[in-house]
């Protein structure tokens, strides 16, 4: 299971052009050794068959050769033992006159140095003549061989083999009859020797490494026909069947054996296993180049195919990644496969995607250009506000001022305290101009960010401020503010707008205390301004930071209801936040926040991604 | 008036504007050689010596030209432009007032070449202030050419 995880690991590692020749191999190499192995067993079973039919026919034949052999020396045997010198000899009682007739013929019966002993026996089976070309005498008990051999008259019996010296000897008796009686054997030895030419023949009869073993029947003796061998274990009512063994030298054996007819020998025929299977053993290196050749085919084959997938794919991705840059791809696969409408699928996805972006960047072009219009025409405005309005306003407010000055010993108090408010409230609504425009102005501002010492930007102020209150003694406290990283013009606008705001809300007080802190962590600095002045109404806390909203009326405390509007509007910019807490007739604390990075640095060192 | 005189040259289409300023000149007896002309086209037929004031010497040129930005036909911007580009008029001081804080405006007129750009305040204190002491400056502290 491990393993197997650990393979699929591997695999997800390799791309698809890697993954897919060694899938394919795999599936190949499995597909080879299991058809080549299927092929090699069958062949091998078909070789087995055929072996074992050659053994069956190959004893056949054997057995039959040797038949006739034996079939012809016991023709032999019997035409000579059916001789009248032979007959006459032993039915006269060894009468000289057929002596050396019967001699002859014996003689005769030496047909090659094979026949190594012919004699003459009586019905006692005492030897009663032996030829002169006798050169071995066989050392077994003729009686012992007559026993197991038993001989009716006029015929002729070939005997088992018997082993003298090392040599193979096998008796040929023939009976010699009289009257249609028994009247003695004639009983010659022959020497199992066979001859060259003979064993030539067998052994290409036979193919090579084939054993030919004949033996007695009871499996006494055996000999490969030169000389005693241990023979192949056939135990009794084998015979004429196919028998497996195993010998020492040769391995796993097939033999069979075929009885020798007018004989009590059996042939055998003995074949090893391997030299049955010697053709297909040497199938194997070519069932094995075969695989190889198809592996080779195979892979190549793999890798065509792969290719012809992966090359598309490689052309889908590369399409893919370039799209972002702009550029459009289309991707040319031919064919009408999987891969072919994947390719369609993707120029029809890749020329939408195109149309829209090209739409949605007309769209932008168009909104950008009515929003580029609208804000020339927000500029029209504010600049025909700041003209046309302060002109007329000027004009009142300098009439209004000639009327006082040319005429106004002329008007009661009441008539001048009228020019005087009208001259008020023109240079009021002149201001309310100039901080509405100022407000507006805002929005269209670059922030230009450096880092601003806020403790020293903040006694500046206050000196500034306090140049216009001299009668009243403040009680400003300043503490550790930390610098600020900000537009310097803007931050003072807010510094200002707050100081001069808990300056004017507690001028009314006895002892009017304003303090001005602040502290700082890693992302952010904090400032606050305190005054123990009017405060406001926490229920309204809102409405402080609108446009023209105020919370207290203009006899108690003049202003126009932008300055917070504004501070507000820098504090946003610079992507802080400000609150105000307060308590009616206690004071007011404003606090406001700045980034210690910008957003746009905060994004690119990663703090914003999550 | 006899124009050899000519001083202030004002060039100001509002009528209410045109007063205040007189008035706060006159305040400090600044507005005895000024003349008022309401369009740029006649302040540059006059600077000129064109049209209808064809035979006036050119070489006589006013001390110093206040000239308001927004007026119909040709406007302030446009008189500052064909007054800098011609070397009979390019140097005679040339001071803008205008209601308009416009960055644009500021930036366009020192480009031609104005010599000062004064915002006029609403309040007619400040206003009065502010000519005068342009008056002053440009009539009395300022050495021109002749």
């Amino acid at each position: 299971m491990v393993h197997n995880l650990k393979t699929r690991l591997l695999l997800s590692k390799l791309s698809i052009r890697q993954r897919l020749p060694l899938l394919i191999c795999g599936l190949l190499l499995f597909t080879i050794s299991i058809y080549g192995l299927l092929n090699y067993y069958s062949l091998r079973k078909a070789a087995l068959a055929i072996g074992k039919v050659r053994i069956s026919l190959l004893s056949n034949q054997i057995g039959t050769m040797l038949a006739q052999q034996a079939q012809a020396v016991r023709r032999t045997t019997r035409a000579t033992a059916a001789q009248k010198s032979i007959t006459g000899y032993l039915y006269t009682a060894h009468n000289d006159q057929y002596r050396a007739d019967a001699l002859s013929q014996m003689d005769k019966l030496h047909r090659d140095s094979t026949w190594v002993s012919v004699e003459l026996l009586d019905t006692n089976k005492q030897t009663v003549l032996r030829s002169t070309k006798s050169t071995v005498h066989v050392p077994v008990p003729l009686s012992e061989v007559l026993l197991s051999t038993p001989v009716m008259p006029d015929s002729c019996q070939i005997g088992k083999f018997y082993n003298s010296n090392g040599t193979l000897y096998y008796p040929i008796i023939a009976g010699v009859s009289a009257n249609g009686k028994l009247s003695g054997y004639l009983v010659s030895w022959q020497l199992l020797h066979a001859t060259p030419q003979a064993v030539a023949q067998l052994s290409q009869l036979m193919g090579s490494g084939a054993h030919l073993y004949l033996g007695n029947a009871d499996a006494s003796i055996w000999t490969d026909m030169i000389k005693p061998v241990p023979g192949p274990p056939f135990g009794t009512g084998q015979k004429n069947e196919l028998i497996e063994y195993i010998d020492k030298n040769d391995g796993k054996l097939y033999a069979k054996a075929q009885q020798v007819f007018h004989t009590p020998w059996l042939a055998v025929i003995a074949f090893p296993e391997k030299n049955i299977l010697e053709g297909t053993q040497s199938l194997i290196p070519w069932i094995l180049l075969f695989g190889v050749v198809l592996m080779v085919i195979g892979i190549i084959a793999a890798r065509i195919v792969s290719r012809d997938i992966t090359k598309p794919l490689n052309q889908l991705t590369e399409a893919a990644r370039t799209m972002p840059e702009g550029e459009q791809l289309t991707i040319d696969i031919p064919g009408n496969d999987e891969l072919g409408q994947l390719a369609t699928a993707f120029n029809r996805m890749t020329s939408q995607i195109y149309t829209m972006w090209h739409d949605l960047e007309q769209k932008v072009q168009e909104r950008t250009g009515q929003l580029e219009r609208a804000n020339k025409e927000l500029d029209a405005f504010s600049y025909s506000v700041s003209h046309d309005l302060r002109t007329p306003l000027r004009a009142i407010n300098g009439y209004a001022v000639m009327l006082q000055e040319d005429y106004g010993p002329q008007f009661d108090a009441e008539g001048n305290r009228i020019i005087n408010n009208i001259v008020t409230n023109a240079t009021r609504m002149g201001r309310l101009i100039d901080d509405l425009l100022a407000f507006s102005k805002l929005g269209k501002k670059d922030l230009v960010l450096t880092q601003v010492d806020m403790q020293e930007l903040a006694h500046t102020v206050i000196n500034e401020l306090l140049q216009n209150e001299n009668d009243k003694d403040y009680n400003i406290q300043i503490i550790g503010l930390p610098p600020a990283k900000a537009d310097a013009g803007m931050i003072r606008q807010v510094l200002m707008n707050l100081i001069s705001n808990a300056i004017k809300y507690s001028s009314k007080k006895e002892h009017p205390v304003i303090e001005i802190g602040g502290e700082e962590n890693d992302t952010y600095t904090s400032y606050f301004v305190r005054d123990n002045g009017a405060g406001f109404d926490m229920a309204y806390a809102d409405k402080l930071f609108g446009v023209f909203q105020r919370l207290h009326s203009q006899e108690e405390f003049e202003g126009t209801g932008v300055g917070l509007a504004l501070v507000k509007r820098i504090i946003d910019k610079h992507h802080g936040t400000i609150r105000a807490e307060g308590q009616e007739g206690q004071g007011a604390t404003f606090y406001f926040h700045l980034p210690k990075k910008h957003i746009y640095e905060r994004q690119q060192s990663g703090d914003l991604i999550s | 008036m006899n124009d050899n005189k000519v001083e202030i040259l004002l060039v100001e289409d509002n009528p209410h504007d045109a007063e205040l300023t007189i008035r706060a000149l006159k305040k400090s007896n600044l507005a005895n050689r000024l003349i008022h002309l309401s369009d740029g086209a006649e302040a540059l037929d006059f600077l000129f010596a064109r049209g209808m004031y064809a035979d006036r010497n050119i070489g006589n040129r006013p001390k110093v030209i206040l000239l308001d930005i927004k007026m119909p036909k040709v406007d302030g911007i446009e008189v500052l432009r064909q007054l800098k580009a011609n070397d009979a008029t390019r140097t005679i001081p040339v001071v803008i007032m205008t209601s308009s804080k416009e960055e644009q405006d500021i930036i366009t007129s020192y480009d031609l070449g104005v010599n000062s750009y004064v915002v006029k305040p609403v309040d007619f204190e400040g206003f009065a202030k502010a000519v005068s002491e342009l008056g002053f400056y440009w009539l009395i502290t300022n050495q021109g050419i002749d």
